[in-house]
């Protein structure tokens, strides 16, 4: 039987039964609406927890940090305490020498009581937080903030992360009554740090006292994600002025390596120097997962009934159509044409099931996007959408609902195809 | 030539404990352009024998030779494509699809046997079997007589070698039966061989050969 003979066979089937076919088709765009909501919420999350909230790096760059020990809520620092290795200059410069890392920048932990105050020429009124501090190299933060992160002796040139930046806009602003801040306002903004003691640490760490003029020169990725980033030259030198600790061990060491190929083995490098690799992207992006996962059984289990459903439908449909089929077989229809014909009726219902619940989806999501804007207060990390629905969900949902109907359709198909002729016409 | 030949065939029915022979050891033949009648009293194994010839029903011993062809180890695809080709199967009970139309139904064999068969084709045996104008009308607007002339018309279309009738007139009135059978002739004459279940005495009288079923045997 010719395909085209097959298709037009199978639609007239479908338009034939249309009462059952609504129904069959009614349930699966039922499933696979939940299903594609549920996973677009998922994704939709996920990728602002890790775009906005985690700030993710690029796939050729991986963050060293030193071994911690998980213990499931706890995690232990490592270093020297655990038998760890510590991150010195000496491990910055043995992580340059891993094949394939094209770029080495180490991140320095300034280990002083800080505390910032100032911001009334901007806010209306002083504000005062304990600050906490690290130095960069300053070729890490250019790209996004230009020369001006550089060492100098009248000021300390700081850059803060857009993570700070919304949270002081979502949560700070609107309980302190004080204006919404953009990057562009913040450049250029001094405030005065207070070095040698601060609400937390009280003066652990520090050797003397003292006050230095700060200057806001940009936002950075990079950037310690609730405190400020200071050009490495310039935290060395508050570290020598103030502290009492090394000031060359440092927190963590970014790796850039050639290609996004590489890194699986420089992470083994970096492994085999009692180092490891901050996994908090792929933790966060791992749990996300895992939890879309879960609740996309819910959109499976709706699914596989409404492939239940077709089942019931065609076993009752090719019932009445016995004697029809044994005519169909008596003037030359092979079960493989009877096959065809049943399972192409049931991936009509599929197709046309899943355009309608990949649309049904669509419109929940801008429903509840629309809805969500107007409704929910700010919150840090309020993403615009709370979906995100690729093509690619949208046509995996479209193979999965014909596969559902064609998997519920099965059976019944092959039990009609395997109908002898004389019984089907003796009907 | 022989179109059809069947040897020894026996066919057996499980009802339970029981076991049935419908047909115990039945052989003939059917050459081209011949046309033979199967007559025999109800229940005889006429149409058990029919539906094994044309390779509807498979359950049985013997052999059966179609067209040249041994039915015995053909696939599936290869008996419905012999089935569609080669046979034409008249239907005591017509054996319509509702929901076609006159013209749907009678091209129906050649949607799974990959032939085609023009609109022309279908409207020219629409004619000779005398429904000219009623090509769009659906079965249950036919009376009886007019469905059965439908189911020739199905089994003619594909200009089979063999047809194979089970009470082909049984439903027609005198006139309407008198134009099939000069329909047979025409088919007869044209070289196809014609196997007629009848329990009509005028199909039977006319037929060049009689053969006669009886508990399943053939004489």
């Amino acid at each position: 039987m010719k395909v085209g003979e097959m298709v037009g066979m199978a639609a007239a089937d479908a338009w034939a039964a249309r009462a059952r076919s609504l129904v069959s088709l009614a349930g699966i765009a039922l499933g696979v609406a939940v299903l594609v909501v549920i996973v677009a919420l998922g994704l939709g999350v996920r990728g602002a927890v890790l775009d906005e909230v985690v700030q993710r790096l690029p796939l050729d760059t991986i963050e060293v940090v030193p071994k911690s020990v998980n213990l499931g809520l706890i995690k232990l620092g490592g270093g020297s305490i655990l038998g760890g290795r510590v991150i010195d200059d000496g491990t910055v410069a043995s992580l340059g020498a891993i094949p394939d890392v094209s770029a080495v920048y180490p991140k320095l932990e300034v280990k002083l009581p800080l505390g910032a105050r100032g911001g009334e020429s901007l806010l209306g009124k002083s504000l005062y937080a304990d600050l906490f501090v690290n130095g960069l190299p300053e070729e890490l933060v250019r790209a996004e903030v230009g020369d001006a992160f550089a060492d100098s002796t009248d000021f300390l040139p700081v850059v803060i992360s857009s993570q700070l930046l919304e949270l002081y806009n979502s949560s700070v602003a609107s309980t302190l009554g004080t204006p919404q801040l953009t990057p562009q306002t913040l450049i250029g903004i001094e405030f005065d740090v207070w070095i040698g003691r601060s609400l937390i640490l009280g003066q652990q760490g520090a050797r003397t006292t003292g006050r230095e003029r700060a200057r806001v020169v940009g936002v950075s990725r990079h950037a310690v994600k609730l405190g400020a980033s200071l050009p490495m030259a310039t935290a060395r030198r508050l570290i020598a002025k103030y502290g009492e600790g090394n000031t060359s061990t440092y927190g963590s060491v970014i790796l850039k390596a050639h290609s996004a190929a590489d890194v699986p083995a420089i992470t083994r490098a970096v492994r085999a120097q009692g180092l490891d690799v901050d996994q908090t992207a792929q933790q966060a992006s791992d749990l996300m997962s895992g939890a879309t996962a879960l609740a996309s059984l819910v959109g499976v289990l709706v699914l596989v009934l409404a492939a239940l459903n077709i089942a019931h439908s065609f076993v009752a449909m090719l019932a009445e159509r016995r004697r029809e089929l044994g005519i169909l077989r008596a003037v030359g229809a092979s079960r493989g044409d009877i096959l065809g014909v049943v399972l192409l009726q049931a991936s009509f219902l599929g197709a046309a099931g899943g355009v309608l619940g990949v649309a049904a989806a669509w419109l929940v999501c801008t429903i509840a996007d629309a809805s969500a804007s107007v409704l929910l207060p700010d919150f840090p990390f309020k993403p615009k959408s709370f979906f995100a629905l690729p093509s690619w969900l949208a046509l995996a949902a479209l193979l999965a609902a014909v596969l559902a109907a064609c998997l519920g359709a099965a059976w019944p198909a092959i039990r009609t195809a395997r109908l002898r002729v004389t019984d089907a016409l003796a009907d | 030539m022989t179109l059809l030949a069947a040897s020894n065939i026996i066919k057996e029915v499980r009802d339970g404990e029981r076991t049935a022979r419908i047909l115990d050891g039945v052989s003939l033949e059917l050459a081209a352009g011949e046309r033979v009648a199967l007559v025999g009293p109800s229940g005889s194994g006429k149409s058990t024998l029919l539906h094994i010839l044309g390779a509807l029903d498979g359950d049985y011993k013997g052999e059966v030779r179609l067209a040249g062809t041994p039915l015995e180890g053909l696939s599936d695809r290869a008996r419905s494509r012999l089935r569609g080709r080669d046979v034409g199967f008249v239907f005591q009970a017509y054996n319509l699809v509702a929901r076609a139309t006159v013209a749907e139904n009678v091209a129906l064999p050649s949607r799974f046997n990959g032939s085609h068969v023009s609109v022309e084709a279908v409207r020219e045996v629409i004619d000779r079997v005398g429904l000219s104008g009623k090509a769009d009308r659906r079965p249950h607007q036919l009376s009886g007589g007019e469905r059965q002339r439908v189911a020739i018309a199905r089994a003619l279309v594909q200009k089979p070698k063999v047809v194979l009738c089970d009470e082909p007139t049984g439903n027609l009135d005198a006139e309407t039966g008198d134009k099939i059978l000069e329909l047979f002739d025409t088919l007869t004459a044209a070289g196809v061989g014609l196997l007629i279940a009848t329990h009509d005495r005028a199909i039977a009288d006319s037929s060049r050969r009689e053969l006669k079923l009886k508990d399943g045997k053939l004489s």
